[in-house]
């Protein structure tokens, strides 16, 4: 009988123990990431403070995949729902349903089922767009015409974050960067060692954009930087994409950062 | 013989469980007060209103950045080393493995592109499991959190020594 009662507790003590250890990592988990991991249904949507900052009518410049510049405009509800009205001042009738990954980052998919990213900054004035089509573009709320952008508008330091995307569109890489840039030159620092640096080629004075080129970083990578101006100059956005990758591989061939002046 | 038969009778040091629980309801305090709902997957995920987020002013200040960590080893040791009954070896044990499960989880967000591969497609929509991966790729890697973890385990093992002769029999 004693012993069946020792038996007993000790058994008892090992459920314990387990149930302590699968309750420590459970809280670990829980009390990280946020954004709810997935966006399952229902957990953005109307009601949400961060979607709702988005409604207003959205003005800027995209560069399309095929290296073509255009300008757009594209009007938010409250919840989430978005309409690109214009392009290069052409009505379009194209919508996406935005996904809240996080406060300030949203996944969509358009009424043609193609996915992207949206990045906004805090204030919720600019935001910068990015699509598995390789498009890209920055956008800036209450806009309603381009700069007359010069090439010192980029100077200037700049803080940020960026990702990078897998083929799925899941994040596979966050990024807190800061940035300095010339009219010639820049250098981006980021928390991991994907910080690149190197000089532009091409500045696109029309519409706020610069290409260059970055050289060699601790991974070994260099490859085209190409950097796109917000109407009122304090937020940029930018990709990069690696020599060494295979052409055509969008989004995972891409880092995607967004800045704000400093 | 008799001290034989009372060492079987216990099961677990009552105080340092409790004391374990207790830090562990700070910790979720300072989740609910000093924490973006948004950033927090069980205040996310409960779809209740529960956080109270910029409701008090904040008293703990840089320091409090690192607080859940160090919180979480402190009250996982306690209430580990509480149900097993430990004696000084075992406090030991205790601590340095839960010591090295919240290092590898700090560290795990340092190197996100690795850590976010690690994880079956299948957790995805399983309440809980599916914040594994975003865990790892939305959280960020701080130095202070892991020295918020080591000062929370030597606390945690100081305070089982010192609560250790204080048995709570049954």
């Amino acid at each position: 009988m004693r012993k069946m009662r020792n038996g007993l507790i000790k058994n008892l003590r090992y459920l314990c123990l387990a149930s302590v250890i699968t309750l420590g990592l459970m809280t670990i988990i829980a009390t990280g990431g946020g954004g709810g991991g997935g966006g399952g249904g229902g957990r953005g949507g109307g009601g949400d403070p961060d979607l709702a900052a988005l409604e207003g009518t959205w003005f800027g410049t995209y560069l399309e995949g095929t290296d073509d510049f255009h300008t757009m405009t594209v009007t938010f509800d409250d919840s989430g729902h978005l309409n690109i009205d214009t392009v290069d001042g052409a009505p379009v009738n194209d919508t996406a349903t935005l996904t809240k990954i996080e406060p300030k980052m949203f996944s969509f998919t358009d009424s043609t089922g193609v996915r992207g990213m949206i990045v906004v900054d805090n204030p919720a004035i600019h935001l910068g767009w990015m699509d598995e089509d390789r498009n890209e573009g920055v956008l800036q709320k209450g806009a309603t015409q381009l700069s007359d952008f010069v090439v010192t508008d980029i100077e200037g330091q700049w803080e940020g974050e960026g990702f990078q995307l897998d083929a799925d569109m899941d994040i596979v890489l966050e990024l807190e960067s800061s940035a300095s840039m010339g009219n010639n030159a820049f250098s981006v620092d980021d928390n991991l060692n994907t910080d690149i640096n190197g000089g532009f080629q091409i500045w696109a004075s029309g519409y706020g954009i610069w290409v260059g080129l970055y050289n060699p970083n601790a991974l070994g990578e260099s490859g085209s930087f190409t950097v796109m101006l917000s109407v009122d100059k304090t937020f940029l956005t930018t990709f990069s994409i690696d020599n060494t990758f295979q052409p055509g591989n969008c989004p995972e061939d891409f880092r995607y950062r967004f800045f704000s002046l400093q | 013989m008799k001290e034989s038969a009372k060492l079987r009778q216990v099961i677990v040091n009552r105080l340092q469980v409790l004391i374990g629980i207790a830090s562990l309801v700070f910790g979720t305090f300072v989740y609910l007060f000093y924490r973006p709902p948004d950033q927090t997957y069980f205040i996310y995920i409960s779809g209740l209103n529960i956080s109270s987020y910029n409701t008090l002013p904040n008293i703990f200040g840089l320091v409090g950045n690192s607080l859940p960590s160090f919180i979480h080893v402190f009250s996982f040791i306690l209430i580990t080393a509480g149900f097993l009954f430990c004696q000084k070896r075992d406090c030991l044990i205790v601590c340095s493995s839960w010591f090295l499960v919240d290092c590898a989880f700090e560290i795990g967000q340092y190197f996100k592109p690795w850590s976010s591969e690690i994880f079956p497609n299948w957790f995805e929509g399983v309440l809980l499991l599916e914040n594994s991966r975003g865990y790892f790729v939305r959280g960020t890697f701080d130095f202070f959190d892991l020295i918020a973890i080591a000062l929370g385990t030597v606390t945690a093992y100081c305070v089982l020594l010192a609560v250790s002769e204080r048995r709570v029999v049954r």
